[in-house]
């Protein structure tokens, strides 16, 4: 008995140093103090060191040698191919959703974008942020493929790609979105699922030209 | 400079493990002997550890807590999933490869047909399971469509479907495989697609089928 505790209570510190991560309450390239983290949580360091040995297999931290646990800066390389895998997972999981789901669970992804409009004042573009992260996971949840599901449970590609905030501004961004939400509609399942790889193409593209840029500067 | 880095090492452990599942020497549902492993490849606990952790997340083994890792069986479900992926990723592939492909990579493919062919025979042993494998991942590669290429190896999704086995017979198969390839040798893209959805729509409904008798049981 007591060791099942000491799993599941592995398992949620884990999840919340990785929330922590995800979501930027952890700075990237910042050192891990396991201290404050232990204080943070209110649990031993045990859990805490093994969640941290996870989450650097998992490539979310970065052991340095003789200097400790840093949180992982993605490089442009990193987030070039999240990008490329975004475009065909979620595609697919688009496609899936518009073919195989009925039109009350369709409806929950149509609605995400419905009260913006351009331009967006800054209130309105954290609340952008925070529905492109929740439309594209939604994607994943309702193609109700496990496969896809626990793909991106495994590996967080979505979360790990809002490291460096928005890649492009909601001016490109929003039609975007609205055209996809407009096939989603139609059930055009093949014209969703390519707006949505052609979505996320440009922000890799914008990714490699940074990246090009960066290292004809230097 | 000569140090050998844990990274090397236990990526290293991680391609031997899949090898080994890819080739049968580890067939689904078995355990994963640590020890065994561990002195089989000359490696020390550590990098065998995180081998697994990464074969874990790509879904290829499952780690029972207090029992072991496990070469990962899936249910039904998941491979209906599997194959609902890959009918919707290949055929598009396919398309792309035949649009795409240069001379040297078509010599390639050739090659893997070939191994196919010589393969027939050796369902048992996962020669053909490999073949097979090989095949399908050179034509998503020659697309030269990189999101289709990172999303199948990234999700191991042809070594996963394979993984008990193949879905129709060797004969079936190979007649498939040789229409896809004659299709992308002719540039024809529309026929290597058409050619592609079929061959794994016809696995999608054998797996129904397998499902629908199982169900009776």
């Amino acid at each position: 008995m007591q060791k099942i505790k000491k799993d599941a209570l592995g398992n949620l510190v884990y999840g919340k140093i990785k929330l922590m991560i995800l979501n930027g309450a952890l700075k990237p390239g910042q050192k891990i103090n396991k201290k404050e983290l232990t204080e943070q949580l209110s649990v031993s360091q045990t859990p805490v060191n093994e969640a941290i040995i996870r989450l650097t297999g998992e490539g979310l931290i970065e052991q340095q040698e003789r200097k400790g646990f840093f949180i992982k800066i993605f490089t442009y390389q990193d987030l070039k191919e999240f990008f490329a895998i975004r475009a065909g997972m979620e595609g697919v999981a688009l496609r899936l959703c518009v073919e195989e789901q009925p039109d009350n669970t369709l409806d929950k992804l149509t609605h995400f974008f419905d009260n913006f409009s351009l331009p967006l004042d800054e209130n309105e573009y954290k609340k952008y942020l925070k529905a492109d992260q929740e439309f594209h996971q939604k994607i994943i949840e309702l193609s109700r493929n496990s496969i896809i599901i626990n793909f991106n449970k495994n590996f967080d590609f979505i979360m790990k790609s809002y490291q460096k905030g928005l890649i492009r501004p909601p001016e490109e961004t929003l039609p975007e979105h609205k055209a996809i939400v407009k096939a989603v509609r139609n059930r055009d399942s093949e014209k969703a699922q390519q707006l949505l790889i052609e979505h996320h193409l440009k922000s890799r593209k914008v990714i490699k030209d940074q990246h090009l840029k960066y290292n004809t500067n230097n | 400079m000569y140090t050998v880095h844990r990274e090397e090492l236990s990526e290293m452990v991680y391609r031997s493990i899949k090898e080994m599942i890819l080739t049968n020497q580890l067939s689904t549902g078995e355990k994963i002997v640590q020890e065994k492993i561990a002195s089989q490849l000359g490696v020390s606990r550590s990098p065998l550890l995180a081998a697994l952790a990464k074969l874990e997340r790509e879904m290829l083994i499952q780690i029972v807590p207090r029992k072991g890792a496990f070469v990962r069986k899936l249910s039904v479900k998941e491979f209906v999933d599997l194959y609902e992926i890959r009918l919707r990723l290949e055929p598009l592939g396919a398309y792309e490869a035949a649009v795409r492909r240069s001379d040297k990579q078509l010599k390639e493919l050739k090659k893997l047909l070939t191994e196919c062919e010589k393969s027939m025979n050796k369902t048992h042993t996962g020669g053909l399971k490999k073949a097979d494998y090989k095949f399908h991942m050179k034509i998503m590669e020659i697309s030269e469509n990189e999101f289709l290429y990172r999303m199948v190896s990234v999700s191991n999704m042809m070594l996963m479907s394979n993984l008990e086995g193949l879905l129709k017979t060797p004969e079936k198969s190979l007649k498939d495989h040789k229409n896809i390839f004659k299709a992308i040798a002719g540039r024809k893209g529309k026929n290597a697609e058409q050619f592609m959805y079929e061959h794994i729509l016809e696995s999608v409904n054998n797996l129904k089928k397998r499902e629908n008798i199982n169900a009776k049981d």
